[in-house]
């Protein structure tokens, strides 16, 4: 079976490096990315296409929800759903 | 409820007592000594009453009160050889006004107006044709209909200063939830991340388990000088330029401040050391900058924090750090202004007026 891929996206690189290293060493999860805000999280979600996002609300630039709703217009072949 | 008005009875005591004692000495009418008496019980009323219910009276005693002054004003009124007492009588609705409300004032000043129209009727035969006495009783409907208009006023008045008081403590609620959430709540989240985090790679990874730990450390002594400095704002009068200069000690960060922030009210000191506290923070976590300024000018007229940053700028859209400092600045009457472009720096400037109200 292959790894779940995730995206995890934070504003605190803190927390952020710390939930993705917490995810990684779980079997059948894969993080395969980071990103600081939800400009950079639309950014990497299309150009990695991960299987799950898991995003903070309260960011600068762009905030989560916004980010989300950028993603929904996107085409991709999962739909994105919260 | 405090009592309004309070200085509206002792005034009509005391010319009720000049006039009184004037008429008996022009000879312009007898004067009794109910008369003084009368007045110094209902003086003394007055006062028993303010020692005993200091805030409001409850409606039993002051049933009993309305009752023992209606009395008293009667005694007074049937002794005073000049008819100025009968001003007396407005001070029942008045009363009346701020423990039984509104319907219950105006009977009453309806039952007044009845009462002189009896005497009148009683002690004057054809009083109607009179006019000295039809002047009498348009004045004191006049009188009447001033008094009750001024308890409304004074009832309004009262509620919209609660009103104000209760907006002001919803505000100061809201900045302290705001500042716990900002402050507290991220380095707590943080240490509760990181010490899972070293659990998990105890076993698998020591030297990360023991980095997570270091880190968590580090979280919980910033979350416990947060709590310091948000403890010493609320207990000592806070002042903004030690408190940047606290803020940027240690950072690459040129601190200026210039004028008097002393004409300031500490709320907007606050919100605008927030707000430089959230414009530092973004520019160390996102700008990549090589020099930040904060600038700060308390002026005659306004005044003007500026944190700049020659980093990577950004092109539109605005987080909720952000949107949290505009509201914090919008409620002590101030603006928030980005300028920004892609690799062009950021310039953050906040406007506060010296004068809010």
């Amino acid at each position: 079976m292959t790894d779940v891929r995730v995206l995890v996206v934070d504003d605190q690189q803190l927390i952020r490096e710390s939930i993705a290293s917490l995810l990684d060493i779980q079997p059948g999860i894969a993080v395969v990315g980071t990103a600081g805000d939800g400009r950079q999280a639309v950014d990497r979600a299309m150009e990695l296409n991960p299987d799950v996002v898991l995003m903070d609300v309260r960011m600068p630039v762009m905030n989560g929800i916004d980010a989300l709703a950028a993603l929904r217009t996107r085409p991709r072949p999962v739909e994105w759903s919260c | 409820m405090v009592r309004p008005v309070p200085w509206l009875s002792p005034l009509l005591y005391g010319v009720v007592l000049v006039v009184g004692c004037y008429a008996g000495m022009a000879g312009l009418g007898v004067v009794r000594p109910e008369f003084v008496a009368g007045l110094v019980v209902l003086a003394l009323v007055d006062v028993f009453e303010r020692r005993r219910h200091p805030e409001r009276t409850p409606p039993t005693p002051a049933v009993a009160l309305l009752v023992v002054r209606a009395a008293l004003v009667v005694v007074v009124a049937a002794a005073d050889g000049s008819g100025m007492s009968r001003v007396l009588f407005l001070l029942l609705p008045f009363g009346a006004y701020f423990v039984f409300g509104r319907l219950v004032a105006i009977a009453l000043g309806l039952v007044c107006v009845a009462l002189v129209v009896i005497t009148f009727q009683v002690t004057v035969p054809g009083w109607t044709r009179q006019v000295e006495q039809v002047s009498d009783l348009l004045m004191f409907a006049v009188g009447l209909v001033l008094t009750v208009a001024m308890a409304a006023v004074a009832v309004e008045e009262q509620r919209g200063r609660a009103k104000l008081a209760e907006l002001s403590a919803a505000a100061e609620r809201n900045r302290v939830a705001r500042d716990i959430h900002d402050g507290l709540g991220h380095h707590l989240t943080a240490v509760s991340v990181l010490l899972e985090k070293a659990s998990a790679f105890r076993d698998r990874d020591p030297a990360v388990a023991d980095q997570a730990v270091a880190d968590a450390h580090e979280s919980a002594r910033r979350a416990l000088e947060d709590v310091r400095r948000s403890v010493r704002t609320l207990r000592e009068p806070f002042r903004l330029s030690s408190a940047l200069g606290e803020l940027t000690s240690g950072l690459k960060v040129t601190l200026d401040c210039a004028g008097d922030e002393g004409d300031y009210d500490p709320a907007v000191l606050l919100a605008v050391y927030r707000a430089a506290q959230e414009g530092i923070t973004n520019v160390l976590r996102h700008a990549n900058a090589s020099a930040v300024s904060v600038n700060v000018h308390c002026g005659e007229v306004d005044l003007r924090l500026v944190v700049a940053d020659d980093g990577r700028g950004f092109d539109g859209g605005e987080g909720f750090g952000l949107l949290g400092m505009r509201e914090r600045v919008a409620q002590v009457g101030g603006a928030v202004e980005v300028h920004s472009a892609p690799d062009a720096g950021t310039r953050l400037v906040v406007t506060v007026p010296r004068r809010t109200s």
